[in-house]
């Protein structure tokens, strides 16, 4: 599976992507892009199989990028790694169609079980 | 809403030991002021909950982190990358404070710099924590605006 992630901190990149060879999911095609913005068009020319977003990113945002997407119609699985952690923000990423809302900090175990889901 | 600095503590911890496998060590600094350039980052948190987090790190105490978040030796690790990392950690301390508040806030993108001074407080400081990540010395700083409890 080829994977999105979507940061501004090009080291929450890095951790995200070191975090995620370690899950079940194991080793995969990783695409980055620094913002909402970016990851459109990552998303047009990648078509990745699930898209791992920041919530607070300059330019266009996490849920910015998430509506515009599901606007255009696609379906890739969608999951948040933010700080963000009220239930109003878990209330908004989830009707916009996200699959699952990470609290940073987070582990192997909290990402695995998050992604494992959307693996099926 | 208080809060309080074994609940910034727990925080802070979280983030280093849980996500960095970096160690906390807790102590109490007094009021002595840092010398030497830092890395200092900022973030705001707005709405129900009102407040400044400010993370300051030692070039030396930001050096490891970054190495440590991209997980190379400090040879490969440019300015900007250490601003970076130092502040993603504001970032996810600020956003577990703000998750504390059942209030509605905002927070905003992270801001870093690098100084060679204690900048002098223009607004209350409500709790600091002196910690050793890694057996290296951090300071963090909450300071406590105000709380719009209409918006809760």
């Amino acid at each position: 599976m080829k994977v999105l992630i979507v940061d501004d901190s090009k080291a929450m990149r890095m951790i995200v992507k070191r975090t995620l060879a370690q899950t079940d999911l194991g080793r995969c095609d990783v695409v980055e892009a620094e913002n909402g913005a970016d990851g459109l068009a990552k998303v047009q020319a990648e078509k990745p199989g699930m898209v791992l977003c920041d919530w607070n990113m300059p330019e266009m945002n996490g849920i910015e990028f998430l509506m515009k997407l599901r606007a255009t119609g696609s379906q890739v699985k969608f999951g948040f790694i933010t700080s963000e952690s009220g239930q109003q923000v878990r209330d908004q990423a989830m009707d916009a169609g996200a699959q699952f809302i990470i609290t940073k900090p987070f582990n192997v175990e909290s990402l695995n079980a998050a992604i494992l889901p959307c693996l099926a | 809403m208080n809060i309080d600095i074994d609940t910034i503590n727990q925080i802070i911890a979280s983030v280093f030991e849980e996500m960095l496998t970096m160690s906390t060590e807790f102590f109490d600094a007094g009021d002595a002021a840092s010398d030497g350039e830092r890395v200092v980052a900022s973030i705001r948190i707005s709405g129900g909950l009102e407040g400044i987090v400010v993370v300051e790190a030692p070039t030396e105490t930001a050096q490891q982190i970054a190495e440590t978040m991209f997980a190379t030796d400090g040879s490969r690790i440019s300015d900007e990358e250490v601003c970076d990392a130092v502040g993603e950690i504001v970032n996810m301390i600020g956003g577990n404070i703000k998750g504390l508040s059942d209030g509605v806030s905002q927070l905003s993108l992270p801001c870093v710099s690098r100084e060679t001074v204690t900048p002098t407080a223009e607004i209350p400081l409500t709790s600091m924590a002196d910690v050793l990540v890694s057996g290296l010395p951090l300071k963090v700083y909450w300071h406590h605006l105000a709380e719009d409890t209409a918006a809760v």
